[in-house]
Parts: C-alpha cells; sequence; structure tokens
C-alpha cells in the first residue's frame, strides 16, 4: 500500500479495508522459526533409517536358525481304509441338524486350531464329554448343538472310533511361549503355588491316564491354552473335583501359556521313531 | 491469515505433506516387500467371497487383526492365532482389518473352523448355534425350496429354524463363494523374522530379543 506523500493524512478511499492500520507487526522471531526447523529436521531424522528397503533375505539371519518353536511337519497318516469305512455315519456325514465331526475335527481326528485331536483320546472320557455338552456342564454352543441330538448308542459309537484312531503328528504354530518355563510346570509344577507336576496326572510324557486324564502330548495348543483359560475364568468346570479349575487358577496366563505350547510339541505314543 | 494465497498455498503445502508421510514414503518403504512364501493368492471363488463378505459389512463387527502375546494372550487364548504381519496381508485388496470386535477376530477362522457346513448353518442363522448372537442372519444368501435339486448344497438346522412342510434351505452360489473365502483365511504358517522385524514396536520385543531370552 503506497503511501500518499501529498497527505498529511490518509484518504479513506486510499486505504485497504482488509488492513488493520492499529495491528502491530511482528515477525517471528528467527530463533523461534530455527528451533522450529531444527526439531522438524531432528524429527525426519529419527525416522530416516526406517526409510530403507526391506532388504529381503542374503545376510544369515543369527535369529532365523532359532526356531521359536518346535515345528513338527507332519506329512498326515492316511487313515487305514478299514477305519474309513467302519467309521460311524456320523463322523463323516453328518445326519440332520448335525454336521460331521470330521468337518471340524479333520479327516484323521487331528483337530485344527482350536478346535481339539479326539483321535486317540480315551473313548470313556470323549462319552464323558458329549454328555457333559449335552447337558452344558460343559459350555460350548457348537458341541451343545451336536450333542444333545446324539443318542447314548452315537456317543458309544463315536467315542469308540476316535479312541482307535492312531495319533497324528500335528503341525505346530508359531508361538514365543517360555518352553523352558512350560517345561519346568510340566515336569515338576510350581509347589510355591500349590501347582503340582502335569506329568503326575497325565502321564510322564504327558500321554493321558486312564479315563479321566486326557492326553496333552500332541494335542492342539491352542485348544490346550483355550481350555486352560477357561478353568482360570470359570467357564470349564466339569474337571472332577474341581482339580483343573484349582491348578489352573493358581497359574497366571503367561504360565499356562508357557506350558499349554510345552505339552503340546511333545510327541503323542506311537510316533516314528525316525523323526 | 488474510491473504489468500498464502494461505491456500500453505493448505495445500500441509496436505502434500501428509500425503507424502503417510500414503507416498509408506509405500516407498514397503516396494520391496514379498509375500510369504506359505501364504497363496486367492482363487477366483475365493474372491468372488471376499467381495461378498465386504458387501455384507463383515468388517463392521469383525477384526481380521489379532493382537501380539506382547500386548495381552487373549486372543491367543481365543485361539485367533498369531499376531499378524504386513506380509499377511500381501494379496489383501482393499484390506479388511476392520476396529471392532463385536463379534471375534476372523483371520485364522480357516484354521479353527474348517466346517463348510457349520458356516453355512451359522451365516443362515446365528441363533440356531449362539441364542445370545446379535450377529445378523443371512437368509437372503439361501433360498428355500421344496426338494433339493442334484447338486445342491443343503444347510442343515435344528427343527425349529427349518421351513416349514418339508422344505429345504439351499445355499446359494454368493454365500458358497463367502465361505471359501472364510475356509481360506488361515495366516497360522510362521512368520519370518524379516516380517516380525515389520510389527509394531509399541507392544512387541524386537524378535532376536524376544527369541534369545527363550532360547534353549
Amino acid at each position: 500500500m503506497k503511501p500518499n506523500h501529498h497527505a498529511t493524512t490518509p484518504r479513506v478511499d486510499d486505504i485497504d479495508p482488509t488492513f488493520e492500520p492499529w495491528e502491530p507487526s511482528r515477525p517471528i522471531p528467527i530463533f523461534l522459526l530455527a528451533v522450529l526447523i531444527a526439531l522438524a529436521l531432528g524429527g525426519v531424522g529419527m525416522y530416516l533409517s526406517d526409510l530403507a528397503p526391506w532388504a529381503d533375505a542374503g545376510a544369515s539371519d543369527p535369529v532365523a536358525s532359532i526356531p521359536a518353536a518346535p515345528v513338527t511337519q507332519a506329512a498326515p497318516a492316511s487313515p487305514d481304509s478299514s477305519t474309513v469305512q467302519n467309521a460311524p455315519v456320523l463322523v463323516h456325514a453328518g445326519r440332520g441338524s448335525v454336521w460331521s465331526c470330521a468337518s471340524c475335527h479333520g479327516d484323521q481326528g487331528q483337530g485344527a486350531g482350536s478346535t481339539p485331536r479326539l483321535a486317540g483320546l480315551d473313548e470313556t472320557y470323549l462319552a464323558k464329554q458329549l454328555r457333559d455338552f449335552a447337558a452344558e456342564t460343559r459350555l460350548n454352543e457348537s458341541m451343545h448343538y451336536v450333542a444333545r441330538e446324539l443318542t447314548d448308542q452315537d456317543i458309544a459309537e463315536v467315542a469308540a472310533y476316535y479312541a482307535s484312531l492312531p495319533v497324528p503328528r500335528l503341525v505346530l504354530p508359531q508361538s514365543d511361549a517360555d518352553l523352558d518355563r512350560g517345561r519346568m510346570l510340566f515336569e515338576k509344577g510350581d509347589w510355591k503355588r500349590n501347582v503340582p507336576a502335569c506329568v503326575s496326572c497325565h502321564g510322564d510324557q504327558g500321554q493321558g491316564v486312564g479315563t479321566s486324564f486326557p492326553p496333552l502330548a500332541a494335542q492342539r495348543p491352542e485348544y490346550l491354552f483355550n481350555q486352560l483359560a477357561a478353568w482360570k475364568g470359570g467357564h470349564r468346570h466339569n474337571s472332577p473335583q474341581s482339580l483343573m479349575d484349582d491348578i489352573a487358577s493358581r497359574l497366571s496366563y503367561r504360565d499356562l501359556y508357557a506350558v499349554s505350547n510345552y505339552a503340546a510339541s511333545l510327541p503323542g505314543p506311537g510316533a516314528d521313531a525316525a523323526h | 491469515m488474510n491473504r489468500l494465497l498464502p494461505l491456500l498455498v500453505g493448505a495445500i503445502g500441509v496436505l502434500l505433506l501428509a500425503t507424502l508421510m503417510l500414503v507416498i514414503l509408506p509405500a516407498w518403504q514397503m516396494r520391496t516387500a514379498q509375500p510369504p512364501e506359505q501364504l497363496p493368492p486367492y482363487t477366483g471363488q475365493q474372491l468372488l467371497g471376499r467381495q461378498q463378505y465386504v458387501a455384507n459389512g463383515c468388517v463392521y463387527c469383525h477384526s481380521q487383526q489379532p493382537r501380539s502375546t506382547g500386548q495381552t494372550l487373549f486372543d491367543s487364548a481365543s485361539g485367533w492365532g498369531r499376531a499378524s504381519t504386513p506380509g499377511d496381508y500381501f494379496y489383501d485388496a482393499p484390506h479388511l482389518l476392520g476396529t471392532m470386535r463385536t463379534g471375534p477376530d476372523l483371520l485364522n477362522i480357516g484354521a479353527r473352523m474348517k466346517s463348510r457346513d457349520w458356516h453355512l448353518t451359522h451365516l443362515y442363522q446365528p441363533r440356531s448355534i449362539f441364542d445370545w448372537s446379535i450377529m445378523p442372519s443371512y437368509p437372503y444368501l439361501f433360498e428355500e425350496k421344496d426338494q433339493a435339486s442334484p447338486g445342491d448344497v443343503v444347510v442343515r438346522l435344528p427343527a425349529q429354524f427349518q421351513p416349514s412342510g418339508g422344505r429345504v434351505v439351499v445355499a446359494r452360489k454368493e454365500v458358497l463363494d463367502l465361505v471359501e473365502y472364510l475356509l481360506s483365511l488361515d495366516r497360522t504358517y510362521p512368520a519370518s523374522p524379516e516380517e516380525l522385524q515389520k510389527r509394531d514396536r509399541g507392544y512387541d520385543q524386537r524378535p532376536e530379543t524376544a527369541l534369545a531370552g527363550h532360547a534353549g
């Protein structure tokens, strides 16, 4: 806005209507600007190394050679044709409103993720769990849906069938569970917390004992952790004498995670000696 | 703040800066990313199913991003699988990470619920299995018929959810595609250390630290 040299006061029509004449001019101090720019550059500099492209493979990675968890690559044993032919109809075909057992638990009863392995579990144990599902003493909506439609004969047949199947080798998921702690709990327990060793009831290889103590070895780790958490939280409460309720409640979730992944990594009975 | 041109230039500059920092640089950073070897691309049917997943708004209630054990053991205890890495979503365009867990996380649903028939029953009427469920039912993905034709997939339903008069519920192609997609959701293969390095440092330890603590 050029000043009018020939007038002592500015003329109204020369004044820029958006200019506030009384607003003092306040330049941003150079120092403040310098500080802001320095901070911005410093911030960018901190993350500059993140912009390097991800170099895939090539460099020897000491981390890559340490397995995070034992991953057993299963060549799943193809089921004996006679076991498939003799299977109850429910197992592979379902009936009425009931989905086939194998559709969730796998063609060889090996389970999937948090769906448990049934192959090789004790017949009486399986039958008890099915009855508990039907009566909702054990809570699982999908299993209740199935079990409530089963007759006593269905339960007996299906339990006997799965008990007769060989224990498959599982493909285990990666986990960062502390397997050393899991092994300690499994083999020795934690008597500071009144927690007995798993082997004292479930067998020295976790293979299960009798009709009340199911195998833990080669069982899905997600399932084991899920059930231990269910006992700890009170969601599951069909353990005889509340044994598992008490044991699970005395362990931290981190410990339950550790022992689940350790137990699952153990080979089931009859695992190939060659491996 | 009363001069239009500098104002506009500044505003556009801020937007460009945001685009640079949030879009261009991250894309440049990920340009050499390779898909994990164990992750196959989606088949055509699975992609159609994925479109059904998007069209029916599943992402509004279901996430596809299990949290790491460094943050919480809850996701692991629910059987939702390991924490996901960027490579897991390599073929997911658009990604369906989701932000809500009205229902469970689904990134590994195909690893823990492999039964097509269960999914068909559940999609037709969730309350036929979970009477407390608030998930909507999707009857329009199915059709009722007087009797099934050869090749039809009949949905298993409890008696009180069956249509009257002996009619059967048959799955349409849309829901069969959708279930194919759900069954393909399995990211339980181990994540490589390079992939683990890409995870947010906020909750996770660096892989070498995490693994070193448990070395036998």
